[in-house]
């Protein structure tokens, strides 16, 4: 029977090789897009963890959802010191975070300023690439102050300018700070450049009267699959200084990007699946354009006694070599395209005039390369596969109900 | 050699098939066609046997409903003790494949297959091992003088060698009974002569049982029983001893 099957198939080869490069292209095409989408998913997720401030996010309880500058971790070096100790941590960024009004001598303007440690902070991203005027916190100024080209246009600051902060202290008053204009900043994020600030960690906590306090340990992880076991880690490590603590993974603080790239994701299969049940009905026309011609033949092998369920399965079988054939070519030429992807890459650059920014996460890296995702590409071979027999139904129903003296009397 | 007719119960000796009553109507547009109109007949174990009769006498129609091919709208058909009707398609087809073997006006070889391929494809879907089927195939396409052209294509074998292999294959599997509706009707002369020939020896050699539906007069010389069918009846059946 599949020796028929076989023979069968290559006996209108234009057909077969039309049919089957339907499937082969359409499979190969949505492969390469699930490539390209999954590595762009990737380097959103890369970026999301950085633009969150890490892997995993350490807060005095209700800090994420308040922002307040006295929700802080008081005494937080031994936290710190315990957190760089637990298995699957790279580093631990010590950060001091303040909500407030910054004022020029022209205008006032909200902003969240980071105090950081620059050199730590390097393992997360480096900030000082994007400096267009100054430096990012060099040593040079007990005060310095970093902004947005946004803003600094906004307030009409050059370097060397003095900025006062208005902000609430650790204990809820009002206070202000003076700052010098130390560097500008162009990240393509309009989030960054008009709304972010940075400045030395003791500057910070001085500007807020903090002693040791931090508002947030940034943790950044082996990796970002792992980062659920390693904050389930540090909140065991931490014993009971956990209970006063919100340990959040970047996800949990940025929902917004995991929704998008869900979305993003769904619609991508949505749109894959649509375009292969129209690639079904193609194919379901043409297998039943083989039964209809053979209806003679095959009314023959009910006389010489084929039994239904067997034609059936004649027809079904000639269908799965066919897609079995398909998707070996579908995957063969998916794997060139990704290969290719994955080298050659396809530049956004080219598309957008600005960065990619999505949900507030800058796509540093422009170009998007492609990543096989090996369990993704499976599933679309075994949708496809049942979709291309699903499509071999009717004609094989069809193909029953030949009657084989009507058959070989009428179809002479 | 076939098997032989099935003992009854009080130990006579059955014949091969048995038509009792055995009527057949077709629905052709608003018309009822009757093509058999009660037909009562027994073919015994190696009978060479001929029905005739104008077109649409009903010939054909009643070898395919001894061959179950077709159901009779009302009678009973018994072939081997097998009774037919009430069959499923199923059941049907399978009756077919173990117990009947057919050869048709046309050729119908499967047109992707080879003449080897063709001959022993009864046999392959009967379950049959490769070597079996080779050691039952092999001589009978020797017998038919198709040895050197058994690896061709039908479209590369003549008419005659075409209807050959499709004998080949309705005896290959050693059925109980061969239908045979007009065989030689698309053959010369000649080439329908050798084809009965062959039959005819099969029949003598083997005991095989052949019926066919045909006017060949090449036919009518060599068979033993011709059961004249006039408007869906048998209107007398002639019996050539001697033959």
């Amino acid at each position: 029977m599949w020796r028929l099957a076989w023979r069968n198939l290559w006996r209108s080869r234009t057909r077969t090789l039309i049919t089957g490069s339907a499937i082969a292209l359409s499979l190969a095409l949505q492969l390469i897009s699930y490539g390209a989408a999954d590595a762009m998913y990737r380097q959103m997720v890369s970026s999301a963890a950085r633009t969150a401030g890490g892997h995993v996010l350490v807060h005095a309880k209700g800090y994420w959802e308040r922002q307040t500058s006295d929700l802080v971790i008081p005494d937080a070096q031994p936290l710190l010191e315990t957190i760089r100790q637990v298995p699957g941590v790279r580093v631990a960024l010590p950060r001091v975070i303040v909500n407030g009004l910054i004022s020029s001598s022209r205008d006032n303007a909200g902003v969240r300023l980071t105090g950081v440690d620059p050199e730590q902070e390097r393992a997360v991203q480096d900030l000082s690439r994007y400096v267009t005027e100054g430096t990012f916190l060099g040593p040079e100024d007990p005060r310095p102050l970093v902004l947005g080209k946004r803003a600094a246009k906004d307030l009409g600051l050059k370097l060397g300018d003095r900025v006062v902060l208005t902000a609430t202290d650790a204990d809820g008053e009002m206070v202000r700070a003076l700052f010098h204009l130390t560097g500008v900043l162009d990240t393509g994020s309009n989030a960054l450049d008009s709304a972010a600030a940075w400045t030395t960690l003791d500057a910070a906590r001085a500007a807020i009267g903090l002693d040791s306090g931090l508002t947030q340990i940034g943790v950044i992880a082996d990796s970002d699959s792992a980062r659920g076991a390693v904050r389930d880690r540090i909140r065991e490590a931490l014993g009971p200084r956990a209970s006063d603590l919100e340990l959040l993974t970047w996800d949990e603080a940025m929902p917004e990007l995991v929704g998008f790239i869900e979305i993003d994701s769904s619609m991508n299969e949505l749109f894959g699946f649509v375009i292969f049940l129209i690639v079904v009905f193609g194919i379901a026309n043409t297998f039943l354009m083989a039964v209809m011609e053979r209806i003679r033949e095959l009314g023959l092998l009910a006389a010489i006694g084929l039994d239904p369920l067997r034609i059936a399965g004649l027809v079904l079988r000639e269908t799965l070599l066919l897609a079995l054939l398909a998707i070996t070519v579908g995957l063969g030429l998916g794997y060139a395209g990704h290969s290719y992807l994955s080298i050659v890459g396809i530049d956004l650059a080219a598309f957008s005039q600005t960065d990619l920014e999505v949900s507030g996460v800058i796509l540093e890296d422009m170009v998007i390369r492609s990543h096989l995702d090996p369990a993704r590409w499976a599933i679309a071979c075994v949708v496809v596969f049942a979709l291309v027999l699903l499509s071999a139904l009717y004609p094989a129903w069809r193909a029953t109900r030949v009657d084989p003296v009507v058959a070989m009397r009428t179809y002479a | 050699m076939t098997a032989p007719a099935t003992p009854a119960a009080d130990g006579a000796l059955r014949p091969l098939v048995e038509a009792r009553g055995v009527t057949r109507v077709y629905r052709q547009g608003e018309i009822d066609v009757h093509a058999l109109r009660g037909v009562d007949l027994d073919v015994s174990d190696g009978e060479f046997t001929a029905l005739v009769g104008p077109s649409g006498s009903g010939k054909s129609t009643l070898l395919n409903v001894i061959g179950a091919l077709d159901a009779p709208t009302s009678g009973a058909v018994t072939v081997g003790g097998h009774r037919l009707t009430g069959l499923s398609r199923t059941a049907a087809a399978h009756f077919r494949l173990d117990h009947v073997g057919f050869v048709f006006q046309a050729y119908n070889l499967l047109p992707v297959f080879t003449a080897y391929e063709n001959a022993e494809y009864t046999l392959v879907l009967q379950g049959v091992p490769r070597a079996e089927r080779r050691e039952r195939v092999l001589p009978l396409l020797e017998r038919v003088g198709l040895t050197d052209m058994m690896d061709r294509r039908p479209h590369e074998l003549s008419g005659g060698q075409q209807q050959r292999v499709a004998v080949v294959r309705a005896i290959a599997s050693n059925p109980q009974l061969v239908l045979a509706d007009e065989p030689t009707a698309n053959l010369d002369s000649e080439t329908s002569r050798n084809l009965l020939d062959l039959m005819l020896e099969l029949n003598r050699e083997a005991g095989t049982t052949f019926v066919f539906a045909s006017h060949d007069e090449h036919l009518m010389e060599r068979v033993r029983r011709v059961v004249h069918l006039k408007d869906g009846r048998i209107d007398h059946d002639e019996r050539r001893d001697g033959m």
